[in-house]
């Protein structure tokens, strides 16, 4: 059984999102002028979106009145480790073409690992050989084989 | 045309091509037989490979590695109890009983047969059906496309998820991150903020790598702590595995549930993960023992693979002959099309029909493979199962990003699919559906050029919608799968509340 005050806070945000979106579709309609332009479509999903988000809002309130409690997953969820990879991810785009693919994906990579392994499995220099012979592997199966462009980067 | 259809058929027999279906075939079924991999997430993966190939030699690896990932699920379903993929949840009714009462092997080829006999009668209807398709497609004009676009989105919407709300409200999130960029007709940049990079839109493919994959990844850090007890026994098959005595009587299960698994792959927005549980219910249903259904029997493994590989012809008729995808994975591959700067669609059949017999060739191809491959190799399979997660899904993650960079080298498309994963994990937390956000975006310049042509050839009016045959065909389908649907959840709701 999920969490319904979920449904009733995605309605909410929805209902807002798609009221913004309708705002943005006239400003289009403004600037281009046309009689049934490239803001015509997007107006007809803000609405239809917009409906369907006050629906998922109404049934979220019915649900969360009957109150209904969320099944737990019967294991500790790893937000932590999702927000870091996340972080990880975003650092790991911004560097890549500077520093370059070998280089940041071979940090990328350790630090993956080290975020889903558990602290009793974790083995340094394993995690070290498999990173290093990985990234190696894909960027000359993919430069040298595929002849798919990758950033050198500092290299 | 029969010279074309000659050259088609030829083209696929060089060494390379062959060596690529082979390559397909088997990254497929290992794909496919590891859980917390897809199909798809294989295609989208293997798709940056393809960027430098002929159109021929790229789309035939990504249809051996359809094949051989809709069927290598079976594997991990039948000696882990857990389907590799979607395709496979009903083989666990009764695959992994039979392994557990000594009968793996027995399993494991009927499985497999069973998955190689559904995939070629489906491609054989597949290419006797499509080209009719594609002549009368030819008359459609931009209600008919209009109509059978909004069919397409409103079944995967209503179908695939058990909320219509949910699902509706998904696919309206694709057409909306399709309207990012060029408007059609009038070419007006919309909704860009100022970002060059977004002139074109979002890139299609780093945008479904994010959303099935990375996403994927993000969900299996967050189970990090699961407890998974995996136990993986060594296997080899002699000979098929099984004898005629076996499977006497299966003759009427293969074929309906091969023909149902055809009739909903030719479906927009359903495939192999529905296909499969519908054929094993409808057989259990008609069958002289229902209650030997779930104990271990060969009925339950044939109903299940010969529908979930027949699915597989029938969703790459839509693709094919109208440019929409049946199921997520044939997505992917109309990614691959446009990679090549082909269009899928009824032209396709007339002016490029050596590409079109080249894919129906290749699909019979990586059948047979998939086939040998998957007798031949099941030791080194299961061995593959063994290796751990918290390798596999950072390594995913690596081959993600070269997929996206690799695109238009450009690390923009990394962000692209950085968000789109975050969105689709997101998304996979509130419980929604995430094929429909895939359609909405590949449809939803579809949907906008053709409601908009065809207003413009009507004066404004709605009325051509309705009086064109095949436009009212699809639009009653569109309402009749609506009110079906709602009727289906008010159901369940009512039952839930008792």
């Amino acid at each position: 059984m999920m969490s319904k005050w979920k449904d009733l806070t995605v309605g909410i945000c929805g209902m807002v999102f798609a009221a913004v979106l309708y705002g943005l579709s006239v400003a289009v309609g403004q600037k281009e002028n046309q009689v049934m332009g490239a803001d015509f479509f997007p107006k007809i999903a803000a609405v239809v979106l917009f409906v369907m988000f006050l629906i998922l809002a109404v049934r979220g309130y019915q649900e969360m009145s009957a109150g209904h409690e969320e099944k737990a997953p019967g294991y500790p969820a790893n937000y932590v480790g999702v927000v870091l990879t996340f972080i990880g991810m975003i650092l790991y785009a911004m560097f890549l073409s500077k520093v370059g693919f070998i280089i940041t994906s071979m940090i990328f990579l350790y630090f993956a690992i080290f975020m889903m392994t558990k602290k009793e499995e974790w083995k340094p220099v394993k995690s070290l050989i498999i990173t290093v012979i990985t990234v190696l592997a894909i960027y000359f199966i993919f430069t040298g084989i595929f002849g798919i462009r990758l950033p050198k980067g500092l290299l | 045309m029969s010279a074309e259809i000659l050259a088609g058929i030829v083209s696929v027999f060089a060494p390379q091509i062959l060596l690529l279906i082979l390559l397909g075939v088997f990254m497929g079924i290992i794909i496919g037989a590891i859980p917390g991999l897809s199909v798809t997430m294989g295609v989208a993966l293997f798709l940056p490979l393809t960027y430098g190939m002929e159109p021929v030699a790229g789309l035939s690896l990504l249809m051996g590695l359809y094949i051989g990932g809709t069927s290598g699920g079976l594997i991990s379903a039948i000696l882990l109890s857990i389907p590799g993929t979607t395709a496979s949840v009903a083989t666990t009714f009764d695959g992994h009983p039979m392994a557990a009462k000594g009968e793996a092997q027995k399993a494991l080829g009927v499985g497999i047969v069973a998955s190689f006999l559904g995939g070629m009668v489906s491609y054989i209807i597949l290419m006797m059906l499509a080209p009719q398709i594609a002549k009368v497609a030819l008359q459609f004009g931009p209600y008919e496309y209009f109509s059978i676009a909004l069919f397409s989105l409103t079944m995967i919407a209503g179908l695939s998820s058990g909320s219509l709300v949910k699902g509706i409200i998904a696919g309206m999130l694709g057409v909306v991150l399709s309207f990012v960029g060029i408007a059609p007709i009038t070419s007006f940049t919309r909704f860009t903020f100022g970002i060059t990079e977004l002139n074109a839109g979002f890139a299609l493919l780093p945008f479904l790598i994010g959303l099935f994959a990375v996403s994927q990844v993000l969900s299996g850090i967050e189970e990090k702590f699961k407890e998974e007890e995996v136990i993986v026994q060594d296997y080899k098959i002699k000979g098929f595995g099984f004898t005629r005595e076996d499977v006497k009587g299966q003759g009427f299960n293969f074929w309906v549930s091969t023909l149902i698994g055809t009739g909903i792959g030719i479906l927009p927005g359903l495939g192999a993960g529905i296909c499969n549980i519908i054929a094993y219910s409808v057989c259990k249903n008609h069958s002289k023992y229902p209650e030997k259904f779930g104990t271990g029997i060969v009925d339950g493994i044939i109903a299940s693979e010969s529908s979930n590989n027949a699915s597989t012809g029938g969703a790459l008729v839509p693709l094919l002959t109208l440019g929409l995808p049946g199921d997520n994975t044939t997505a992917l591959i109309l990614a691959g099309f446009m990679i090549h700067g082909i269009t899928p669609g009824p032209l396709l059949f007339r002016s490029q029909t050596t590409l079109v017999y080249g894919i129906f060739t290749a699909l019979i191809i990586a059948n047979i493979m998939m086939l040998i491959v998957e007798f031949g190799g099941i030791r080194i399979f299961t061995k593959i199962l063994n290796v751990p997660k918290n390798l596999l899904l950072p390594i995913v993650m690596i081959f993600c990003v070269v997929g996206a960079y690799g695109n238009n080298n450009r690390v923009f498309d990394v962000f692209v699919m950085i968000a789109a994963g975050l969105i689709g994990y997101g998304l996979k937390k509130l419980q929604f559906p995430q094929a429909p956000i895939i359609l909405g975006f590949i449809l939803g310049s579809t949907l906008e050029t053709n409601l908009r042509r065809g207003l413009q050839k009507s004066q404004g009016s709605f009325l051509p919608f309705v009086t064109s045959p095949i436009s009212l065909f699809f639009l009653v389908i569109t309402v009749v799968v609506l009110v079906l649907t709602i009727r289906g959840e008010i159901k369940n709701r009512k039952t839930a509340k008792e």
